[in-house]
């Protein structure tokens, strides 16, 4: 598994066990799937009402039926066409060259960084910070313009908790965040990263400090992933799960109205396997590797004490009823199911899941779910 | 939030504590060069907060009457200075004041907290400041979030604001302050700040960055 930039000084992340607790999943049930497919992206077997026949895949095909919750016969897609009957979907994303590639860090990034000076007052018992500087790229490293990265510090030695206003990424894909002077004595921090609107994947890894200078550089790139649109995604409807259907198998058993997002909305749901050896992730280190990975936009998070249900293609060929260990990472209040939150940046493993008895797909087992649409990582136990 | 009835409410509630002569019991303090908040401040549309004067707040009525009439200027920014009386709207449109928060009858301690979606210090402290404004309730505390940006950093909406209040299950006002009205009031590169205000005098006591410490909770309770 590849880590990158300050990831390599990160000592160690935090990683929250919690176990599976009460509560059903509602696989199956009669008010769990109000949508779904049949073919190669569907889940449980069933022809939802304004639901679509055919594969996986974008666009070019003519929907049968509904509006946002339309995907195309024969075919994958949820966007860009006009369904039958129906209105025009959104547009369809890019899609992400996941070919591998080798980070070349702009100059701009260790440019000098003025009014910064090289220490901190001798009263500062933890690391004087001046300002954060790094770059956002695309995978395949096309820098992204108008991302916004921020930052979030504790401060010392109150341990106060403060965000910074975000540094905008030029057209080379750099930012720089500049740390108010009244705030530069910090004891840890963590960024998150995003472009908004734009159906990329919110990304989040931790800030080393220790030891670190007055104006930390990261040469290594924030990577946004594009995700895609579902193939099917149920209207919006009332307050039942249903079953969200990516063209990878990923099906989420969502509940729209137990979810909350501060600047996104059901209708742009999206989500994506990534490699886990892309370059750019922020992953844990002192845990096996994952053997898959998922990103979702937007990032929004589960009503306390929900957790979504997932469903994932076996496609690392677990042999049927083994299990995999799901972790999520933490983001904007996100919480376990128990309540308990997870920071910003770290990597909390929510539960267990379970390979089905046809080997298809991996089932998250009764009570755990994803708690938040941020990164979704599973490893075998 | 109408201030009589409010007024009246907490009157009753609160036994009218506090509900004496505003300007008889003033306590003395330096008078501040202050500098006129109201002049230069970002001034919002028909969706945000203004730094206009709360004209659409109802007098007070009863032993609130001593509050019926907001503190004149000179205005200022800072810690002893006289906040001006700026104006928002709550998640129904519904306009509220400082002038309304200080009609309240036994109120004597208002908390500001700015926050945006994408602040995950301000998420967090959502509960915290649930916590105070019920334990501190019965001594005169009132608390409002001002709600400034949403979870993308564009300038936040009523929706954001409703959305805000039934996630965090909070009883005190939120309010929408799109044009960043209290940006003015702090750096606004930091996020959150908390703001304590006399409500008697309308002085600002204390403004803090970051999320609520024992310090500052500390000094809230001792202002009270």
């Amino acid at each position: 598994m590849r880590r990158t930039g300050w990831m390599s000084l990160v000592a160690a992340l935090g990683l929250a066990a919690c176990g599976g607790s009460s509560g059903d999943a509602p696989n199956g049930s009669p008010d769990a799937a109000t949508g779904g497919a049949t073919g190669g992206a569907g889940f449980g077997g069933e022809t939802p009402a304004g639901g679509v026949t055919g594969g996986a895949g974008f666009g070019g095909e003519t929907p049968t039926g509904g509006t946002t919750g339309g995907a195309p016969a024969g075919g994958a897609g949820f966007g860009g066409e006009t369904p039958v009957g129906g209105e025009p979907g959104p547009a369809p994303w890019p899609v992400d060259d996941d070919a591998p590639w080798t980070p070349m860090t702009p100059a701009g990034v260790a440019a000098d960084v003025p009014g910064v000076p090289e220490s901190g007052p001798p009263d500062c018992a933890d690391t004087f910070v001046g300002a954060v500087r790094g770059w956002v790229a695309a995978p395949g490293g096309a820098p992204v313009e108008g991302a916004k990265a921020q930052l979030c510090i504790h401060l010392s030695p109150s341990d106060s908790l403060l965000c910074l206003q975000p540094g905008t990424t030029g057209a080379d894909g750099v930012f720089t965040i500049n740390v108010p002077e009244q705030n530069r004595c910090i004891m840890r921090s963590a960024m998150r990263v995003l472009l908004p609107d734009a159906g990329k994947a919110t990304t989040y890894c931790p800030v080393p400090v220790e030891g670190a200078p007055s104006v930390i550089r990261r040469d290594e790139p924030f990577v946004l992933f594009q995700t895609k649109r579902p193939v099917t995604l149920p209207p919006e409807g009332d307050g039942s799960a249903r079953e969200v259907v990516f063209d990878d198998g990923l099906v989420v058993e969502f509940t729209p109205s137990q979810w909350y997002s501060g600047g996104g909305v059901y209708d742009e749901l999206g989500a994506r396997r990534v490699p886990v050896d892309s370059v750019g992730l922020c992953l844990p280190e002192d845990a096996a590797p994952f053997a898959g990975l998922y990103a979702f936009y937007p990032e929004g998070a589960a009503d306390e004490g929900v957790a979504f249900p997932v469903h994932l293609p076996n496609v690392d060929g677990f042999a049927p009823g083994s299990q995999v260990e799901l972790s999520v990472l933490g983001g904007l209040d996100c919480k376990l199911i128990d309540g308990t939150s997870i920071p910003e940046a770290t990597w909390a493993v929510v539960g267990t899941a379970t390979v089905s008895p046809d080997g298809a797909r991996i089932d998250s087992d009764p009570g755990v779910g994803l708690p938040c649409t941020t990164w979704l990582g599973y490893r075998p136990l | 939030m109408r201030g009589a009835t409010l007024c009246a409410a907490l009157g009753i509630a609160l036994g009218l504590a506090g509900c004496i002569d505003a300007y008889t019991e003033k306590r003395a303090r330096p008078q501040v060069e202050a500098e006129d908040a109201s002049g230069d401040e970002a001034r919002g549309d028909s969706d945000g907060g203004t730094a206009d004067a709360g004209a659409d707040a109802a007098p007070p009525v009863g032993p609130c009457a001593a509050r019926a009439t907001y503190p004149v200027g000179p205005f200022g920014r800072g810690e002893g200075d006289v906040i001006a009386d700026l104006s928002f709207q709550v998640a129904d449109g519904a306009p509220v004041s400082f002038s309304s928060a200080r009609a309240e009858c036994g109120a004597n301690l208002l908390l500001v907290s700015t926050s945006a979606g994408w602040c995950t210090a301000c998420r967090e402290e959502q509960p915290l400041l649930q916590r105070l404004s019920e334990q501190h309730a019965a001594a005169g505390l009132v608390v409002w979030v001002t709600l400034f940006e949403n979870d993308d950093y564009a300038p936040a909406t009523l929706r954001d604001v409703a959305a805000w209040v039934r996630r965090y299950d909070l009883t005190f006002p939120v309010v929408l302050d799109a044009p960043f009205v209290m940006s003015a009031y702090y750096d606004r590169n930091s996020t959150p700040m908390n703001m304590l205000v006399n409500l008697e005098t309308m002085e600002i006591v204390r403004i803090a960055i970051g999320s609520v410490d024992s310090n500052f909770e500390t000094f809230l309770e001792a202002n009270l």
